[in-house]
């Protein structure tokens, strides 16, 4: 039976009916046209749909959208402000860390999340943070030096 | 994968919990993390009714040292993320932190609790599929049929019991404590698993994880966990190893506890690898024994996820690291 819900997404809040068994990821695609989040594994090996709860990244396609209730929840359309893309959205940009584009919404997320705990991470909890981020283009050299960089310059 | 329908029960309390699963007995699952049941009600490996969602019993959040009885607490719905990071863990059960720190990834453990990961489901390469991929086939002594895919001839569920923090805790000489309608019971950790596929481990339907305790860790001792795995991150353990051990104030090893996970269908305390340690000094030659020994005693039987020979050695391998690494712990644990 659907239940009436209140979602806190990107600062905004949607009210919306669900059911139970829909995930936070289906929600955000299907019910609010978020598609930045992407459906990868499904089933939580991949971090394509890496999401922040309350500031920790999270995977939504192993959550259920009712329990996402009265959390705040960021995705990668809430990480640029106001048209202006955030530095770790550039650092990816300038060093060439985007290649198809699929893991990078669940990467910036990560990223973001990482550099909001420990502003200056050295390169093995970089490599900890998104090493349940996979990637099947780049290598991760590339994605790594852009987070790198972003550290440096903090 | 969608998942299948479901009604979601959000109890405020262990007993509002434990009432509803015994009301709705074989229509009713727990759902903690979700990281492990989801995954299974994807691929209709499970299919309950309700969900007992025990996200809302925020008493199950907690860790805590009681000095009285020496006892580190932990609720079962503590994330494994905060059992890693915790200060209290980290000093009085760092195996347990090493472990829980590597369950997985860092989404997955920001989700996954440590009750969640005790009670994680037996795994198999025939059994963690889609409900597509296993109609092919005939049904498996675990989803109910008469046959095993793995162990051909074989007359019981092989699947592995593949927790991360299962030996660790065992090494630690762990209990949990299950709460049902008529009460609660503890379980010391090393008679939690049944060693059959099917059942898992010893828990009843209507039973609810409440707690996980580890004692306070003897003077010049020192315990340790180390995984195996493809890859350094995400990966279920081939094999894990828990070693926790206690000296007598010089090199000989008093006490000692072996316990190595995902190489069978429960945990396994290799007791003459153990029995081989007390009393003597580290050596090689005894390392060397002892790594036989606990080889022989696992007896990885099951070519699951890998070959059966690979694992015999790693068993070896793994269990001679491990008490090298507990006893240098202990040693730099002395003032």
């Amino acid at each position: 039976m659907k239940q009436i819900i209140e979602l806190n997404v990107n600062g905004e809040t949607y009210e919306l009916a669900i059911e139970p068994h829909r995930t936070l990821l289906e929600v955000l695609r299907e019910n609010l046209s978020l598609f930045g989040t992407k459906k990868g594994c499904d089933e939580g090996t991949c971090g394509s749909c890496t999401v922040l709860i309350d500031g920790k990244p999270v995977l939504s396609c192993l959550t259920l959208a009712l329990d996402a209730r009265d959390k705040a929840i960021t995705t990668i359309e809430g990480v640029a402000k106001d048209g202006v893309l955030d530095p770790v959205q550039k650092a990816f940009i300038d060093h060439g860390a985007i290649q198809c584009g699929f893991c990078t919404p669940g990467m910036i997320i990560t990223a973001k999340s990482l550099l909001e705990k420990n502003p200056k991470p050295t390169e093995r909890e970089i490599r900890e943070a998104i090493s349940g981020n996979l990637c099947r283009c780049t290598g991760y050299v590339k994605i790594i030096e852009a987070i790198k960089s972003v550290a440096e310059s903090a | 994968m969608r998942l299948p329908r479901f009604e979601c029960f959000y109890p405020r309390s262990v007993d509002e919990a434990v009432s509803f699963l015994a009301a709705h007995k074989e229509e009713a699952r727990i759902i903690a993390g979700g990281t492990d049941i989801l995954v299974a009600m994807k691929q209709r490996r499970s299919t309950p009714r309700y969900l007992v969602n025990l996200k809302g019993v925020c008493d199950l959040n907690y860790i805590r040292y009681q000095e009285s009885d020496g006892l580190l607490r932990i609720g079962a719905l503590t994330t494994l993320d905060v059992v890693a990071r915790s200060c209290e863990v980290k000093e009085l059960a760092p195996a347990l932190a090493q472990a829980a720190g590597r369950v997985a990834s860092p989404h997955l453990r920001n989700s996954g609790t440590i009750g969640g990961n005790v009670c994680l489901d037996s795994r198999c390469w025939y059994y963690n599929q889609s409900q597509f991929w296993r109609s092919v086939r005939e049904k498996c002594f675990k989803t109910g049929g008469d046959r095993c895919y793995v162990v051909k001839g074989g007359k019981q569920c092989y699947s592995l019991v593949s927790a991360d923090t299962a030996p660790a805790l065992i090494a630690l000489g762990a209990e949990v404590e299950l709460a049902s309608t008529t009460g609660r019971r503890v379980v010391p950790l090393d008679r939690f698993y049944t060693g059959v596929g099917q059942t898992v481990n010893v828990m009843g339907k209507g039973e609810v994880l409440t707690e996980v305790r580890v004692p306070r860790p003897a003077v010049d001792s020192g315990a340790v966990y180390i995984k195996h795995a493809y890859r350094e991150s995400i990966d279920f353990p081939l094999v894990g190893v828990g070693v926790a051990l206690g000296l007598d104030g010089g090199n000989i090893i008093k006490d000692v506890r072996i316990c190595v996970g995902a190489a069978a269908p429960a945990p396994v305390r290799p007791l003459k690898a153990e029995s081989l340690l007390k009393g003597n000094e580290l050596s090689e030659l005894l390392l060397k024994e002892v790594g036989s020994s606990a080889s022989e005693e696992v007896r990885p039987i099951v070519n699951l996820f890998a070959p059966v020979p690979y694992k015999r050695h790693i068993v070896g391998v793994l269990v001679q690291r491990a008490i090298r690494q507990a006893f240098e712990v202990a040693k730099s644990g002395r003032a």
